[in-house]
């Protein structure tokens, strides 16, 4: 039974590991640019699919992926040139009306390019489960954890002790200030438009491989799960939303585990939901995400 | 004579900020009060305090006998207090007509179910309401100006109509925010002109923020100057005006040094 | 008011319509209401019709959410399939004649509307259009799922058709009449809401709030009537859309259909009632004619709509027939500031 648990803990973990990968390039725009970047998951999952291509085509799988990501950056790049800079200085719902057109821009072609039908992910980590000291480590569920980790850890490494990285931060505590001290906003927030597709389209692709499925609409389907892991662990916040990830993952899995696999997806609906009512900032959030 | 407000030990901080540090007001029914002050003293907040903008943390203040303190907005405007803005919130997606008309909305009958109904006095009393709003745009110079859209007035317009909004609210006590902001000397004097007439004719209570201090000695009965959240006075005009201590907080701000 | 006008939405609208207009009106409609039928004999194009008649409410409804109100609702197609599921259902399960089923449809969605919109209102307005995006895929997830009930992904077959004392509408034509009455009814009902105290409350929200709660608006009330009354059309065209149709499953509430519905009232005009008929009309007799000759374009659908939102953020975010001033100030200042971009004069300047 504890091994039971030990392995669905894991899995729990690593699931929400994805979401918090994917969760992260929301938080970073909105914390930075006060905006719901409604293109991101289009985005991400267009470069899963140039992944699965690349992989189809016989490029080596790292390759592949790194292409995959480099082509959500390159995307990220392209959403922000076109739906978030000529309209920059109006109002909030604006450039998210039209981040909105852009994503569903992105879906059409998808669909054309792809089909609609769902495709299998090649599984370039092997299924299966190593043990360890009487434990069974399943070991996607593990190297998910551990490029999740490392690709926070190296974010957050660059958040706190480069100059980028402190100029973001700066950025996001006053975006006037920053200008005044001379901070080239324009040169970094493309930046960040672009970090985090390469952030989230890692993130998808590890869901795409461990649930084994791959549609147009998944970039939609897993920002639900990203925005319920942001707004649990706090918007405002880079590591909230990656906390908050984490404890989607295992809140599903007890989901599962209690109620059966029907409610799987419900779960990041009713924390959505369970969060508005109770604690709108989030667990971490500072009350600015909320109606002062 | 009566005091229709009273504020006591009004206490706000914003962050670290002291914007209220224990301010006491009292206003009487029917007078003109002036509130004057270097920037940052707490005017604005002030006013925000008594429209319910923003709760403050300690302190009441009582409208007619009632505590409004921690009301709502809405619920304090019902109670007969209007205000104007520093920065101008007319609806600019709207005719000057239909901008007076907003402030007709609390005596209109709102209901979704008055709507579909149209009982027969309705187009009359709508009529009627329309007519009041041309009435209020012509006492404000803005006869001219009826069926315009309001983001097609000049500044000084945008002011008039803003007024007109408040008036058409029927209220006991209008509160002005900056009334002469931005304007020249010559226009300042014509706004303010028209304010005194406007309210000497609705024996209307109003309470005015302004910069421009030889404007304020003309129009007000009795100045309260603030500076860091505090009164410093509350006096007549001249007095408050000649006052060392005001003199030296202005003082303190070079730029205020030439309103004296 | 010396000349009898003819009132339609761009004029002020404190100008009363005069009653030479207001018959004119009446008498264009009746005869449209008699004719159209005969005129299009075709009853697929008679379907297409009776499809932009229930979509008619549905689009008011988003209207007076997000062009009135100014709150960018995308979950009303959850509240469309919430009015057909309880219509269809109180027919069948418990028995109501049609039209109270009618009715019932548009409280349950009008409840509906008003209980999401009170925790909705807890955030900042950026998260409402989530939380919307959330609640809808809520009713999804719901009706997917509760089979007893919905039935589930098959949805609910043979769903009765329109019923008025005995008489079946058992063909388009027939189903043309009730709903064109029903939904002229709406119309006016939706039209008289707007134009009076209460419409003017709603735009005096969109505008500006602060100033709104300074002149005594009870903002939260407001808002969650908006949301109610907005439902409640949309419920109605839920109940015309099931008994039309006559199958009711979870394909036809899908967040796409959430971004349809919102872009009719983008597009035809936001604070417009004329102007959501007409985004009703063009986006669904368009898609639909051109399914008929280029079916392939079905797939570009969604691209097809991101690129006309864009479009129209740029050359006239206040929609086709909104008012120049009607759209928020945001969606105006988009336009600008595209326009620049682009190397074209703001809108407003000459």
């Amino acid at each position: 039974m504890g091994a039971y648990l030990a392995e669905q803990a894991i899995n729990g973990l690593a699931v929400g590991s994805v979401y918090a990968l994917i969760g992260v390039g929301y938080s970073m725009v909105y914390t930075i640019l006060y905006l719901i970047n409604f293109a991101h998951g289009d985005v991400i999952m267009f470069g899963t699919m140039v992944a699965i291509g690349l992989l189809a085509a016989g490029v080596p799988a790292w390759a592949a992926l790194l292409g995959g990501c480099l082509a959500a950056a390159a995307l990220g790049f392209l959403v922000e040139r076109t739906a978030y800079r000529p309209v920059r200085n109006a109002n909030r719902m604006v450039p998210m009306l039209s981040a909105l057109g852009a994503g569903l821009i992105l879906s059409s072609l998808a669909q054309s390019i792809w089909g609609p039908e769902v495709l299998a992910f090649p599984q370039v980590i092997p299924r299966g489960a190593i043990e360890v000291a009487g434990l069974r480590l399943p070991i996607q569920p593990m190297l998910m954890l551990l490029v999740a980790g490392i690709l926070v850890a190296i974010a957050s490494a660059v958040l706190e002790f480069t100059k980028w990285g402190r100029a973001t931060r700066c950025v996001c505590q006053d975006m006037v200030a920053a200008q005044l001290m001379g901070i080239p906003i324009d040169r970094l927030v493309p930046v960040i438009y672009m970090v985090g597709g390469f952030i989230g389209a890692a993130g998808c692709m590890l869901f795409a491989m461990y649930f084994n499925v791959a549609w147009v609409q998944m970039g939609q389907f897993a920002t639900t799960k990203a925005w319920a892991a942001a707004m649990l662990g706090g918007v405002g916040n880079f590591y909230g939303a990656f906390f908050g990830g984490i404890l989607l993952g295992l809140a599903e899995v007890i989901a599962v585990m209690t109620f059966g696999s029907m409610f799987k997806d419900g779960t990041s609906l009713a924390i959505i939901v369970l969060v508005l009512l109770l604690r709108p900032q989030g667990l971490f959030g500072s009350p600015m995400g909320t109606r002062s | 004579m009566a005091t229709i407000l009273e504020a006591t030990g009004l206490v706000k901080s914003f962050g670290g900020v002291r914007a209220l540090d224990g301010v006491d007001l009292s206003v009487e029914d029917g007078e003109i009060l002036g509130v004057m002050g270097p920037n940052g003293s707490g005017k604005t907040t002030l006013f925000n305090a008594i429209t319910g903008a923003i709760r403050p943390d300690a302190g009441r203040v009582t409208l007619a006998g009632h505590d409004i303190t921690k009301r709502s907005t809405f619920r304090i405007a019902r109670l007969g207090i209007a205000r104007t803005f520093q920065n101008l919130r007319i609806f600019t997606n709207m005719t000057t007509t239909e901008n007076v008309l907003c402030g007709a909305h609390m005596r209109e009958d709102t209901s979704v179910l008055g709507s579909l109904l149209r009982l027969p006095g309705r187009s009359a009393a709508e009529g009627e309401e329309r007519r009041r709003a041309v009435e209020l745009l012509k006492e404000v110079g803005l006869g001219e100006r009826i069926d315009v859209y309001a983001s097609d007035l000049s500044y000084g317009q945008t002011k008039r109509l803003e007024l007109a909004r408040a008036l058409n609210t029927e209220p006991r006590l209008l509160l002005l925010d900056e009334p002469t902001a931005g304007l020249n000397d010559a226009q300042a004097a014509v706004l303010l002109g028209l304010v005194r007439a406007v309210c000497r004719r609705r024996n209307l209570t109003l309470v005015v923020i302004e910069h421009n201090v030889p404007a304020l000695v003309w129009l007000a009965r009795r100045i309260v100057v603030m500076d860091a959240g505090r009164v410093l006075v509350d006096d007549t005009p001249e007095a408050a005006v000649s006052d060392p201590r005001v003199i030296e907080a202005y003082l303190g701000h070079d730029s205020m040094r030439s309103a004296l | 008011m010396s000349m009898p006008t003819l009132s339609l939405a761009g004029t002020d609208r404190t100008r009363p319509t005069g009653l030479v207009g207001k018959l004119i009106l009446a008498a264009l409609c009746l005869v449209g209401l008699v004719a159209v039928p005969k005129v299009v004999t075709n009853p697929y194009w008679l379907h297409i019709l009776n499809l932009v008649l229930i979509y008619t409410p549905l689009s008011i409804g988003a209207n007076i959410i997000t062009g009135y109100a100014g709150m960018v609702s995308m979950g009303q197609a959850a509240f469309f399939g919430l009015g057909a599921y309880t219509s269809a259902l109180l027919m069948m399960d418990a028995g109501f004649p049609w039209f109270a089923a009618f009715l019932c449809a548009g409280l349950v969605a009008a409840l509906g509307g008003a209980l999401v919109a009170v925790p909705c209102l807890r955030v900042k307005s950026d998260f409402l259009s989530l939380v919307t995006i959330a609640f809808g895929q809520i009713f999804f997830v719901v009706i997917n799922g509760w089979m007893d009930l919905t039935r589930g992904p098959m949805g609910i077959p043979s769903v009765p058709q329109v019923q008025v004392f005995g008489w079946k509408a058992r063909t388009e034509t027939d189903f043309w009449y009730v709903a064109a009455i029903i939904v002229g009814i709406i119309v006016f009902a939706a039209w008289r809401i707007v134009s009076g105290p209460v419409g003017r409350a709603w735009e005096m929200i969109r505008d500006d709030e602060e100033a709104a709660r300074a002149l005594g608006v009870n903002v939260t009330y407001r808002k969650i009537l908006a949301f109610a009354v907005g439902c409640l059309f949309s419920g109605f065209a839920g109940s015309l859309f099931a008994h039309n149709l006559r199958l009711v499953s979870p394909d036809s509430f899908v967040q796409e259909e959430s971004l349809v519905i919102m872009q009719m009232a983008i597009l035809g005009g936001l604070a417009s009632i004329p102007g959501s008929i007409l985004g009703a009309f063009l986006l669904i007799a368009i898609p639909e004619a051109l399914r008929s000759s280029i079916p392939e374009l079905i797939v570009y659908r969604p691209g097809i709509m991101g690129l006309l939102l864009i479009v129209m953020m740029i050359w006239r975010p206040q929609g086709i027939l909104g008012r120049r001033r009607a759209a928020p100030a945001l969606l105006l200042s988009l336009s600008d500031t595209l326009r620049r971009a682009l190397g074209l004069k703001p809108l407003g300047e000459k």
